[in-house]
């Protein structure tokens, strides 16, 4: 009995709390949105990027501290843990000249 | 370009800005009256600051230089990054180091190289705003040596 309360009840250490920074402003407005732990990051910058008007974010690149995240792994495979805050942007690109 | 039109779109640009993301690159602005927006990068190992001149924003990108981070003068010789997109060759017209990105700076579009890539190809697009143009110098800055 006791075992199946635990399965079905969402474990704290199964989510994360997300918040995603652009330079267009933040998703969520205020503090964050807590996730599965196990969706690709890509979902919520997608859900970001649509609530904060952003047309394109092709080439765009997330950052959590120093660290690129890979976009199409989930928070779980990138390590992240708790509250993150994802700083979401273009990437700088390449230098033009000879 | 019309400088109220530009002023307009500048104040709009920078007024913008979350804190939040302020905050969380370490980027504090020094100066934001048109046409200088001027910006401290303090989370850095190697602290960089950056001014950009937007006179004729939109009509055209911002002009961009390195400043010492206490003084503000001009630097004459910066780091490069991996990428080649701070160049700390003189540029033919500045004679200053210069960022060498595409959609990204006066100096580019007006090197020799390059002025067959007009601005037009790039402005109103994703990442070339204002915010956009200093997210990727800052990226640059971050993995300059």
């Amino acid at each position: 009995m006791s075992e199946n309360s635990s399965a079905q009840k969402p474990q704290p250490e199964h989510k994360v709390q997300v918040q995603v920074v652009t330079t267009s402003g933040k998703f969520p407005e205020r503090g964050f949105d807590e996730v599965a732990i196990n969706q690709k990051v890509r979902v919520q910058l997608e859900i970001a990027a649509k609530k904060l008007h952003i047309a394109d974010t092709n080439g765009w690149v997330a950052v959590v501290g120093d660290h690129e995240v890979s976009v199409d792994q989930s928070y779980r495979d990138n390590g992240l843990t708790g509250e993150v805050v994802i700083d979401y942007g273009p990437r700088e690109g390449g230098g033009g000249c000879e | 370009m019309n400088e109220a039109a530009s002023k307009a779109l500048f104040t709009a640009a920078v007024e913008s800005l979350p804190q939040e993301l302020l905050a969380l690159r370490g980027w504090i602005i020094n100066s934001k009256d048109y046409p200088i927006l001027d910006v401290s990068f303090v989370k850095e190992a190697h602290k960089g600051r950056v001014r950009m001149r937007c006179d004729d924003w939109d009509e055209l990108p911002p002009s961009i230089v390195f400043l010492d981070p206490e003084t503000g003068a001009e630097l004459l010789a910066v780091a490069p990054d991996p990428a080649g997109i701070i160049n700390n060759s003189p540029h033919p017209i500045t004679l200053r180091p210069f960022i060498c990105s595409a959609g990204c700076s006066r100096e580019y579009h007006t090197h020799s190289s390059h002025t067959g890539d007009v601005w037009d190809n790039y402005k109103n697009k994703a990442g070339f705003d204002l915010a956009g143009i200093l997210t990727k110098v800052w990226r640059a800055w971050r993995k300059s040596l």
